[in-house]
């Protein structure tokens, strides 16, 4: 486990880029907010690539929450957040426990649609549907 | 009394913007001599009120710079006036001033005074040339003509987008002449974002029926622009070859050249890569039979039957033209619809869908799109879009524009 010494990745939410939460010590992924900074694979790149390096230290014993509070995000970030998603899936296909916290306003068809195309993409996370009026 | 004192003439050199320099900053002011006494100093600064800093200048060197706020507090302490007054004035100068060469442009000179460590921005710096002294600058001018510098920029930025702007327009102009000709009850929006933008329609006309294209290029922007006319040209000219009856077999088509062109296909190293595409709805119209056969990446199409109560959105294919995650050799799928006289066919890019607004700060979603395509059904399609514009720009209100919007829609004849 690499774990102990990852450090935990906070960035916080600007006009067009997403809260980013990321505390690798206790499994808890969160995102939230707006995605749609100009150079979306310059802002995800270094983001992947620790959340790479800290799946690649995750086994059957852990269980990693990822809570996603997104209200906007356009194409090239669903891109990335797809990457994510896989990356994500994948390491719950060897055996980690994902479980994905879909948040989202009951009113919004858009970001609700989007959670269900999720839940059918990626089966390996547990999947929990959340509308809940802010 | 400050017989040394003298007046450094302006420099009126005001070229273009970016040929500017520190020496455009100087001010004319009294300077004083080494030799002068705190007594002329004290004098000088009654005398002209406005006065910051006054330079101490022997012949044409620099020794200095006495700062008014520093002087007159020295001078306000006890005896000092008296100790003081007969003495050589750079008792109280500051020795080492913000000193910098006329020639420096004014965005290093802006960084200089930023970075000094003497309070250059309020008590002003000394501007030389080959080591003479050539006159005093102010942080507030230095401020006030780095802002000019930055809009004339900024003004030449833009002005090359508005004409970038008439080309983009240009090439969608025919398009729209092509629709409105062969379905004379439709209506095109096309809002890009940044003046120009990633979105686009095509419009062909065959003898069989009309080849109708909404794209969605990544981006949004002078990028986004770039990639709709790779698009464009590329779809024009697999229009010449492929059945435009076939769209899905144009998506791929499509997706087969945006692929090679950006160089998707072979292993460059990541990041040098590009990984960009469009989302898009293909329609080919046939006209005499009314059937419309669609195909798309990521863009549903909506359709309003004569009958229905609501309008119905039909998904396509989830996966984008393009893009290095997109196989070479995707097929795309065809899918048929019957139509009647006086249905209604829309397509919109999810700048229109998925732009936040509404009390609730969340996006103005599909279900209110079909909401009003029902409330406008009996309108002409131009009246009906002018309401969905209208709708969408009172549900933005205060809210940033996100993304480019487009929207097509028709009433089929």
């Amino acid at each position: 486990m690499n774990d102990a010494t990852m450090e935990n990745l906070y960035l916080p939410a600007t006009a067009d880029s997403p809260e980013v939460d990321f505390r690798f010590d206790a499994h808890e992924l969160t995102l939230k907010g707006e995605s749609y900074p100009e150079n979306a694979a310059a802002f995800y790149g270094s983001i992947m690539r620790q959340l790479n390096d800290y799946l690649a230290g995750c086994d059957e014993s852990t269980t990693i929450k990822v809570d996603i509070a997104l209200i906007y995000f356009n194409s090239s970030s669903t891109k990335m957040l797809f990457a994510f998603f896989e990356a994500l899936n994948s390491a719950a296909e060897r055996g980690v426990h994902v479980v994905l916290n879909w948040h989202y306003d009951p009113e919004d068809d858009t970001i609700g649609d989007f959670g269900s195309e999720l839940r059918d993409d990626f089966s390996a996370l547990e999947f929990r549907d959340l509308p809940t009026a802010s | 009394m400050a017989t040394s004192s003298q007046i450094t003439p302006i420099i009126r050199s005001f070229g273009q913007a970016e040929m500017q320099c520190a020496a455009n900053l100087c001010r004319p002011v009294p300077t004083v001599a080494s030799t002068d006494t705190n007594a002329t100093v004290r004098d000088l600064f009654d005398q002209h009120r406005e006065l910051i800093s006054l330079p101490v200048v022997d012949g044409t060197r620099v020794r200095g710079l006495i700062k008014r706020h520093t002087f007159q507090s020295e001078m306000a302490k006890p005896f000092r006036q008296e100790l003081h007054e007969h003495k050589s004035c750079v008792a109280f100068m500051d020795r080492q001033p913000l000193v910098i060469e006329a020639d420096t442009s004014l965005e290093r000179t802006a960084k200089l005074v930023a970075d000094s460590q003497t309070n250059a921005l309020a008590d002003g710096f000394l501007v030389v040339r080959d080591n003479e002294f050539l006159g005093i600058g102010f942080g507030l001018d230095l401020m006030g003509k780095v802002a000019d510098l930055q809009e004339a920029k900024n003004r030449q930025i833009m002005q090359s987008i508005d004409y970038a702007s008439v080309i983009q327009r240009a090439m969608l102009q025919t398009s729209q002449e092509v629709l409105k000709a062969e379905l004379p009850n439709s209506a095109i929006v096309w809002q890009p974002r940044d003046t120009v933008g990633g979105d686009f329609f095509q419009c062909a006309k065959f003898d069989q029926g009309v080849f109708i294209a909404m794209g969605d290029c990544t981006g949004h922007g002078v990028p986004g622009a770039f990639m709709t006319l790779i698009s464009s040209s590329w779809l024009a000219q697999a229009l010449e070859r492929d059945d435009p009856a076939n769209p899905a077999q144009l998506l791929g088509t499509l997706n087969h050249k945006i692929k090679q062109s950006l160089g998707q296909i072979g292993s460059r190293a990541v990041g040098e890569q590009s990984d960009d595409g469009l989302d898009a709805l293909f329609m080919w119209i046939n006209l005499r039979d009314r059937v419309v056969t669609y195909a798309g990446a990521r863009m549903p199409l909506h359709v309003l039957s004569v009958g229905a109560e609501m309008a119905s959105t039909h998904e396509t294919d989830r996966v984008g033209v393009g893009y290095v995650a997109t196989p070479i050799d995707y097929r795309w799928t065809n899918r048929t619809l019957s139509l009647q006289q006086n249905d209604l066919l829309y397509a919109a890019t999810d700048g229109l869908t998925d732009q936040i607004g509404g009390p609730r700060n969340i996006s103005f979603g599909k279900r209110r799109l079909r909401q009003l395509l029902h409330d406008y059904r009996e309108m002409p399609a131009p009246v009906q879009a002018d309401a969905i514009v209208q709708a969408h720009v009172e549900y933005q209100g205060q809210h940033r524009r996100r993304d480019d919007v487009s929207l097509i829609c028709l009433r089929v004849p």
